[in-house]
């Protein structure tokens, strides 16, 4: 295990990197933690950087970095705990489902056991039942274990991939989510698109503010130690892991990288995936609006 | 084109047995004549790695120009919910990638042996010879992957 703790935005998602590219076939799992020290946007790998709003993005001294794994924007920041398990490729679970399954169990188990009513949505949403807490500023869930009652929201975001010979599932536990900065950053057609975004998100993405970061990683350590059979064991990266960690950092600041791969055009109308199962369209977003021809 | 389990195949191309590509002269793949020794190849997934892969939602490649290493990774491609690497069989230097593909990555689900990915030249004899070629060793190994993907679940009986 290895905890790096308060780290730069690009270093936030280079430990994981890193740590993956430099599996060995024969190494034992790295489970990874971190925290950003500072906000940014992250962006998957096949993503156009169209979909985010650069200008809005610099005037929040937001940096952009892209990851190495799928999936759209999203804003982090120091109210998120990062984990990540990198493994050797041929020892990961063969299959998507079963990757997710598997490597996530242990996250979703490790909340359970801190009262959240976590429960694996979809191929990889980690999600609770929630109800508002007053105070949390909207966006703040708290889990009433047993009630059955409330609504489900996304608790953690999560992705996977391979890099180099190791495989990575990643994912965070927000502690707090400030849903008008995800909203702001977006590149959206129009103010009403980006208004049917911010409710929906406070709808289905939800923070866990009664937990602590220590609990947390000490679950998820236990969590984790349990399902693969083995002894958690406190380290720093080995040398290699340092380099590759080094490389990554370098790589992730890149504007090159950052620009990311030629990719098809975007097409058809603008959506915004919220949450497994949950869209905000263009097309809805403006049928929804009683006399709204388009709001721009 | 032969049929092995219920795959169609084409007997004149070569096939890498790890990742489940396939090796192919260019003119071959107009008129499924015979591989050429060195040169230039495409590469394309097989069925069973455009199954096995899921719905390819996205796809990207390494710089034409790349000089590429056996086993370098060629292409990212991105199934729901997961990205990873196509890693070529054979090395050589990345001379173009499909545009179909990029832009239409489903595409590649729906015809594997139809849509090349990449083409590469200064590709070495000897690693060819190494490919999964004939059609006796192609049945063998194909009923082998088949079988393999099915215990791992990752292809339905």
């Amino acid at each position: 295990m290895i905890d790096a703790g308060s780290v730069s935005a690009a270093c936030s998602q280079a430990l994981w990197h890193g740590i993956t590219a430099a599996m060995a076939p024969g190494d034992p799992p790295v489970l990874s933690f971190c925290r950003p020290s500072a906000p940014y946007v992250c962006i998957g790998y096949h993503r156009h950087l169209q979909e985010l709003d650069l200008e809005r993005c610099a005037e929040l001294g937001l940096p952009v970095v892209r990851r190495q794994i799928g999936g759209g924007p999203v804003y982090l920041d120091a109210d998120q705990l990062f984990f990540a398990l990198s493994l050797p490729a041929a020892d990961a679970p063969v299959g998507v489902t079963r990757l997710y399954e598997q490597l996530l169990g242990p996250a979703v188990g490790a909340l359970q056991a801190l009262g959240v009513d976590a429960a694996l949505a979809g191929v990889n949403d980690i999600v609770a039942a929630a109800r508002e807490v007053p105070g949390t500023g909207g966006g703040g869930i708290r889990k009433v274990s047993g009630t059955g009652g409330g609504q489900i929201r996304k608790v953690s975001g999560t992705g996977g991939g391979q890099i180099g010979e190791g495989v990575v599932v990643v994912g965070n536990v927000m502690f707090a989510f400030p849903h008008e900065r995800m909203a702001a950053v977006l590149s959206l057609p129009d103010e009403c698109m980006r208004d049917e975004c911010l409710e929906l998100m406070r709808a289905h993405v939800g923070a866990l503010p009664a937990l602590r970061e220590e609990p947390v990683k000490a679950r998820l350590t236990d969590a984790y130690a349990a399902a693969l059979g083995r002894a958690a064991l406190s380290c720093g990266p080995v040398p290699r892991e340092g380099a590759a960690i080094a490389f990554w950092e370098r790589r992730l600041q890149d504007r090159a990288w950052t620009e990311g791969p030629a990719l098809a055009p975007l097409q058809g109308p603008r959506q915004v995936k919220i949450r497994e199962g949950v869209w905000c369209r263009e097309r809805d977003a403006v049928a929804r609006t009683p006399g709204l021809v388009s709001c721009s | 084109m032969i049929t092995v389990a219920g795959y169609e195949l084409d007997e004149a191309r070569r096939y890498g047995a790890e990742g489940n590509l396939w090796v192919a002269d260019v003119d071959a793949c107009a008129d499924a004549g015979a591989i050429a020794v060195a040169g230039v190849v495409r590469l394309g997934l097989d069925p069973l790695g455009a199954q096995s892969s899921g719905d390819i939602v996205a796809i990207s490649f390494a710089a034409v120009g790349s000089l590429l290493a056996p086993r370098a990774t060629f292409a990212t491609v991105e199934e729901a919910k997961f990205v990873g690497p196509l890693r070529t069989p054979a090395g050589g230097r990345l001379r173009a990638f499909n545009e179909q593909a990029l832009q239409a990555p489903g595409a590649i689900n729906a015809d594997p042996l139809g849509v090349w990915l990449v083409e590469l030249v200064d590709v070495r004899a000897t690693e060819l010879d190494t490919l999964v070629c004939g059609e006796a060793a192609l049945r063998a190994w194909f009923e082998r992957s088949l079988a393999r993907l099915r215990n791992e679940g990752m292809i339905a009986e």
